[in-house]
């Protein structure tokens, strides 16, 4: 029933269950205990999560295992989210680290306004990924919905969305996608006072399309930072290359790895022929990267997508078709994984 | 991201994969200077527009964009040839300054 990054089993969670009002839904504490072994930042987004199960659940029994896949769905693709915006930032810092090698090696001039643009960009990844923080915020916020204070905090968060959706600089204008993120947010706090869960989950979903709009739209632009930053690296890679400041014996180490044997490469015709082979293994590694990017935005897409239409379908009491975590989200972490450095 | 950003982004990719040949080619210290002021200003011109907006239909970022895509063809074929450097960094002296202009026209 639940699966977080392949990591969590159906009869761990389902072992967990008690039984309470007439339905079957994990106790939080129960299930927080159960998340132990994930990392602390992870463990607050999932955490904060499990309120919204009982929330979906409460528009009855015969959905409350929907609900709760669907919360779990969304706690996922939050959480992938999260990490796709970060690994974003990184490459951005990493964007500024290449150009300064640059300018160390080839004395290309590296300084204002490029050196302050590169690190607006990453400041512009740091607010989408708080905005993604923020959006389970919410989601834990808008449960209880018999606590005033509660109400207050699913208010009080709301607020700080969209402080985050306001501050974003776009990189594709997505007014009308931010608009509606907007007005869902405002729906979801009303719905939330009112005591409206049904109408609370619709706007849920409605928020959610308008981040599935918004992402979509930021798409290309994400792409194409992705590539500068893989250009960048295979140019200053060929030329170390070119420049001989390349070790060939790695190249051949394979060869000889079996025989305990250590490659020592001298040859001039041999290190020119390796040194062909190492640019075109360069720029074969380049263009899979940027195909793996490509899969991992899709992917995210795609989750999105799927993560509105299904808390729409438990809105709706509707049975789900599936309840697996959006099989999408595994190229997301394949790409968030190989993040140079993380 | 539209046809004007996807422009720029092709000049400054294309240079950043020959930024390394062109700068060994370069015969003169004034050689590779005024190439590293042209890739730089390519650069500049990238991260300007990457960060803002362009409205494509504007009939003046249609036609700088037509002309820099020209203008990057010519440095493409320049450089494939690469027997004479300084008109490879004639033209992309060309191409730079259309992308410098096309970026001001993205909107903040």
């Amino acid at each position: 029933m639940v699966s977080i990054n392949g990591a969590f089993s159906r009869s761990r969670l389902t072992s967990i269950r008690v039984f309470q009002g007439g339905c079957s839904f994990p106790a939080p504490r129960a299930l927080e205990r159960s998340f132990s072994k994930f990392p602390a930042r992870r463990m607050r987004r999932v955490s904060h999560l499990l309120p919204l199960c009982v929330l979906l659940l409460v528009n009855g029994c015969k959905t409350s295992e929907d609900a709760t896949a669907a919360a779990t769905q969304m706690t996922t693709t939050a959480s992938a989210l999260v990490d796709y915006y970060a690994a974003l930032e990184k490459l951005m810092k990493k964007t500024d680290e290449l150009n300064r090698l640059q300018e160390a090696m080839l004395t290309i001039p590296y300084q204002q306004p490029d050196r302050k643009q590169i690190a607006d960009q990453a400041a512009e990844f740091e607010k989408r990924e708080q905005m993604a923080e923020e959006l389970t915020q919410l989601a834990g916020a808008f449960t209880s919905l018999a606590s005033p204070a509660a109400a207050q905090a699913a208010t009080d968060s709301t607020t700080k969305l969209q402080t985050e959706l306001a501050s974003i600089k776009q990189l594709t204008p997505a007014t009308d996608e931010i608009n509606a993120m907007t007005g869902a947010m405002q729906l979801l706090v009303s719905a939330i006072q009112q005591h409206k869960e049904r109408e609370a989950a619709k706007a849920m979903a409605a928020t959610l399309t308008g981040l599935d709009g918004f992402f979509l739209k930021e798409m290309r632009a994400n792409e194409s930072l992705d590539s500068q930053f893989v250009t960048l690296a295979g140019s200053l890679a060929t030329n170390l290359v070119d420049q001989g400041q390349i070790d060939e014996s790695s190249y051949v180490q394979d060869a000889l790895g079996s025989f305990d044997l250590t490659a020592r490469v001298t040859d001039p015709g041999i290190k020119a022929r390796i040194d062909v082979l190492a640019k075109a293994h360069i720029a074969a590694r380049g263009d899979a990267e940027k195909r793996r990017f490509a899969r991992a935005s899709t992917g995210m897409e795609q989750a999105l997508a799927e993560m509105a239409r299904r808390v729409n379908t438990v809105a709706s009491d509707k049975a789900m078709k599936s309840r697996l975590a959006p099989p999408s989200l595994a190229d997301v972490a394949k790409w968030t994984a190989e993040i140079p450095g993380k | 991201m539209g046809d004007a950003l996807s422009t720029i982004e092709a000049l400054y990719f294309g240079l950043q994969q020959q930024v390394g040949m062109i700068s060994l080619a370069t015969t003169t210290q004034a050689e590779k200077d005024r190439f590293m002021t042209q890739y730089v200003a390519a650069r500049t011109a990238y991260w300007a527009c990457i960060n803002k907006m362009f409205h494509d239909d504007d009939p003046q970022v249609a036609t700088l964009t037509r002309q820099l895509k020209d203008a990057t063809t010519q440095v493409s074929k320049a450089e494939a040839e690469m027997g004479n450097i300084s008109k490879v960094i004639d033209n992309i002296t060309q191409a730079v300054t259309i992308a410098a202009q096309l970026s001001t026209f993205a909107a903040g």
